[in-house]
């Protein structure tokens, strides 16, 4: 190593080695690092330049388990019209043996950011959209739009109820807040079996405090099943790592719907 | 006229029971009523076939329709009792050939949780005679 130009190609690209790795660094145990902005300040709430990962493992809406937020409802506390309470009881009685989800249909926009396997942000201030990937349930994607627009009238008979609503977002601050209406009644909301209408109106709030932690909060105003609005939220964590433990950190190929052997284990025993 | 339409109506009839036993039955999560429902009335010992919509308002109450032989009537007073999921309703109104329809239904909704093969099932009375009826979500 005596010649000054492998000296300085080798020292260079040591360098860069170095700082390629500490663009995708994680944070030493203990610490944090800042929630990562745009040039225009707005807060990337997924995967921004130069970084890896995805989100990951989350909680509940009711109940305060685990990432679930220690203001939310308890079970007992959740406003049920008394059929919604009745089915709700039911469906836990019978360990949730009907849930769609398991039988690889589309799940509720709560649903699917509970899902295992993940999901992404990504944001297109360009597009007026921000879109959020989900790798587990059918491997789909939402949209939210953030042009202004209104909330669709779910008494128009134009109006086709969707799986996941029409969602309309606008950022206050660092959290964007989105209402999301017109629903059909073809899923379970919501992680834990809760029942839902038509009427259902979602509010969602998601910031991200720091940037492994996603902060998601959301009232549920359906007087179809609920006899008055109500708000409960989950933290979710940023996943540095593919599941398989790789450093690939990208949501895997996942289909619910190939050799789905569930549906057979799902019983009331 | 009067006779078109009457035939007209019997098109559309068939047309509405024959989607609506053609059409896989479609997921329903939300209120156990709420939706599409086909099956059949015993009459005198004949099976009548009825087409029943159910859809739940926000302040709780049902609302709906029955129609069986061309004749579209609403239902009334429509509950359900989450205690043992049974339901009630009542049909009133005039019949094709201007009689009176007067008669109540109670059942059981059977299958529950399925969203796909959820029933209803139990006894009708009324104008003086009764019997079984069966319908299912569509």
């Amino acid at each position: 190593m005596k010649n000054p130009l492998m000296i300085f190609s080798s020292a260079t690209l040591l360098g860069m080695s170095i700082w390629c790795a500490s663009a995708v660094a994680q944070p030493a145990e203990g610490e944090t690092m800042p929630t990562p902005r745009m040039a225009n300040g707005q807060i990337y709430l997924g995967l921004s330049p130069g970084q890896k990962g995805f989100w990951g493992s989350s909680g509940r809406i009711f109940g305060t388990r685990g990432r679930s937020h220690a203001t939310n409802l308890e079970a007992e506390e959740i406003p049920f019209q008394p059929w919604a309470r009745a089915l709700w009881e039911y469906r836990q009685a019978n360990n949730e043996k009907d849930d769609p989800h398991a039988r690889c249909l589309p799940a509720g926009i709560v649903r699917l950011i509970q899902t295992v396997n993940g999901f992404q942000v990504l944001q297109h201030p360009e597009l007026n959209r921000v879109y959020m990937v989900f790798g587990g349930g059918v491997h789909t994607w939402r949209v939210i739009h953030t042009d202004g627009r209104p909330l669709v009238d779910i008494d128009d008979p134009d109006t086709i109820p969707t799986y996941m609503g029409y969602s309309t977002g606008h950022w206050e601050g660092d959290t964007l807040v989105v209402e999301t209406n017109g629903f059909n009644e073809k899923t379970w909301f919501a992680s834990g079996s809760l029942p839902s209408t038509r009427y259902l109106h979602l509010t969602e709030r998601i910031s991200r405090p720091d940037f492994e932690t996603l902060r998601y909060e959301v009232t549920v105003n359906d007087p179809g099943a609920y006899t008055r609005p109500w708000t409960g939220g989950f933290d979710v964590a940023w996943n540095w790592t593919g599941w398989d433990g790789s450093d690939k950190a990208e949501l895997h190929e996942y289909f619910c719907q190939d050799n789905n052997l569930d549906v057979m284990h799902m019983t009331n025993e | 006229m009067k006779q078109v339409f009457r035939n007209c109506r019997k098109w559309l009839l068939a047309l509405v029971v024959l989607l609506a036993a053609v059409f896989p039955a479609l997921a329903q999560e939300g209120h156990p009523l709420d939706g599409t429902w086909s099956g059949d009335r015993i009459v005198d010992g004949e099976k009548v076939r009825v087409l029943m919509i159910m859809r739940l308002l926000p302040d709780q109450r049902i609302e709906g329709t029955i129609i069986e032989k061309g004749v579209r009537l609403p239902l009334q007073d429509v509950t359900l009792d989450p205690a043992d999921w049974s339901v009630s309703l009542t049909v009133t109104g005039v019949g094709r050939d201007g009689e009176e329809i007067h008669y109540s239904m109670h059942g059981l909704i059977g299958n529950l949780g399925s969203a796909r093969n959820r029933s209803i099932a139990g006894q009708w009375e009324g104008n003086n005679a009764g019997g079984d009826f069966s319908l299912e979500l569509n």
